[in-house]
């Protein structure tokens, strides 16, 4: 037989060749190449087995959901090493909004909602069923809440989000997205709505999860076995200016965080030392902050005066505070400062 | 590419050094005056110095850094 083939001219050939081929040509098959026509019954790619590995892992108790922007991944240079997994997910607490994680560690109950696959009939003449559709896992977590915390959580059903699993091992469930290792599609992230104590307080504050993908979720699925470590990777809390004053180009206010609490005496005099910005709302030019002074209770904002003098009466300036991230840098954690706007007179 | 802002404390007053180290000193002292920051023409100047100082720095270290990496993608 000729093994000088040119396979897209005369493939039909060769597939007839093979149905005609005797004892003696079998030898010769292994210049074929197409898979026209063949099962999957002998396919020397599959990876079915049934042994047990020697060394592996099986889930243990939920002990964290942690959300990640829709799209964040670790890359195998994250997963180089524990330390600096645990670096990397710590970093993405007070990354920019779009590539953050946010870690909703204090569960207080877990329910798996996944459900039975679906089953269905295979036809009149016996009573065997098979799955036709799998069941998409789907959870609902009790949390140690609080209204105005749950207030933020509830905000969940409005973001993209994919998502990551910790159990009380410290070990992290995701998935495989190409090389990286991501969260799982979110479907719904959703918070039910916050309960009076009645006889019990069982998911008293509770938010479900339903997953997007069983792919994913079972096909795909990969994970990361850290250490306490990653107790460091906390969610953020808001923290904001309550304006007492605001005289031509110089604000005056209190910093607190959502609640009421001053902030102001723990870390105002450091935060007047990083990088707070401005930008005129209706255009969206940036406006230089000159000068940032905390003192006594009250941090003092100075907008250029120049700039400030040239809006218009009922201009407005939102005034922002440093990222997250410079914020963590210099120890004020963990908190992201909620933007304020101010109207020109 | 943007330079990075840089703020200096001056007796517990965060200055933004960039935004002042950029103008001449008597501009720099004029605007200190006219954002309410101070009246004081003496602090005003040291302020100014601090300002410069802090900045060149700051540019100093960038540059640095950018030399760094630069010289690690020739290396590839």
């Amino acid at each position: 037989m000729n093994t000088h083939i040119n396979k897209k001219k005369f493939a039909p050939k060769i597939v007839s060749r093979r149905m005609q081929m005797t004892g003696n040509d079998f030898h010769k098959a292994n210049y074929l190449v197409d898979i026209f026509d063949l099962a999957n019954c002998a396919s020397p790619d599959s990876l079915f087995n049934t042994g047990i590995p020697l060394c592996d892992l099986a889930k243990g108790k939920i002990k964290a959901v942690i959300y990640l922007d829709k799209g964040v991944v670790f890359t195998p240079s994250d997963g180089s090493s524990k330390p600096s997994f645990i670096a990397a997910l710590i970093a993405k607490t007070t990354a920019a909004r779009g590539s953050r994680a946010y870690p909703i560690w204090d569960l207080l109950n877990f329910e798996d909602n996944t459900g039975d696959p679906t089953t269905g009939a295979i036809g009149n003449l016996t009573t065997a069923t098979i799955v036709t559709s799998d069941a998409i896992p789907s959870y609902r977590f009790g949390y140690n809440g609080s209204e105005a915390r749950h207030r933020k959580m509830a905000l969940m059903a409005g973001s993209s989000l994919d998502v990551l699993f910790v159990d009380d091992k410290f070990a992290i469930y995701g998935t495989a997205k190409g090389e990286n290792f991501g969260g799982f599609s979110v479907l719904q992230a959703y918070a039910d709505t916050s309960k009076f104590i009645v006889t019990e307080a069982t998911n008293q504050y509770a938010f479900r999860i339903t997953l997007g993908s069983i792919s994913e979720y079972r096909d795909q699925s990969r994970y990361v076995v850290a250490d306490t470590g990653i107790l460091a990777a906390v969610g953020l809390i808001n923290v904001e200016l309550a304006v007492d004053d605001h005289t031509a180009n110089v604000v005056e206010a209190r910093l607190v965080s959502e609640g009421g609490t001053d902030i102001g005496s723990l870390y105002g005099a450091i935060l007047d030392g990083l990088t707070w910005t401005a930008k005129n709302v209706e255009t969206g030019a940036s406006i230089t902050i000159t000068s940032v002074a905390y003192a006594a209770g009250t941090i003092t904002i100075t907008i250029d005066s120049t700039a400030y003098t040239a809006l218009n009466s009922g201009d407005r300036v939102q005034i922002n505070w440093p990222t997250a991230a410079a914020m963590a840098a210099a120890n004020v954690k963990p908190f992201e400062g909620v933007p304020e706007i101010i109207t020109k007179a | 590419m943007e330079k990075t802002p840089v703020v200096t404390k001056v007796d517990g007053k965060g200055l933004n050094a960039r935004h002042f180290a950029t103008k001449k000193k008597e501009e720099a002292i004029r605007l200190m005056f006219s954002d309410g920051i101070t009246k004081d023409e003496k602090w005003a100047a040291e302020a100014y110095e601090k300002c410069v100082l802090a900045v060149k720095a700051q540019d100093e270290k960038d540059a640095k850094i950018a030399a760094e990496k630069q010289a690690k993608l020739a290396k590839g």
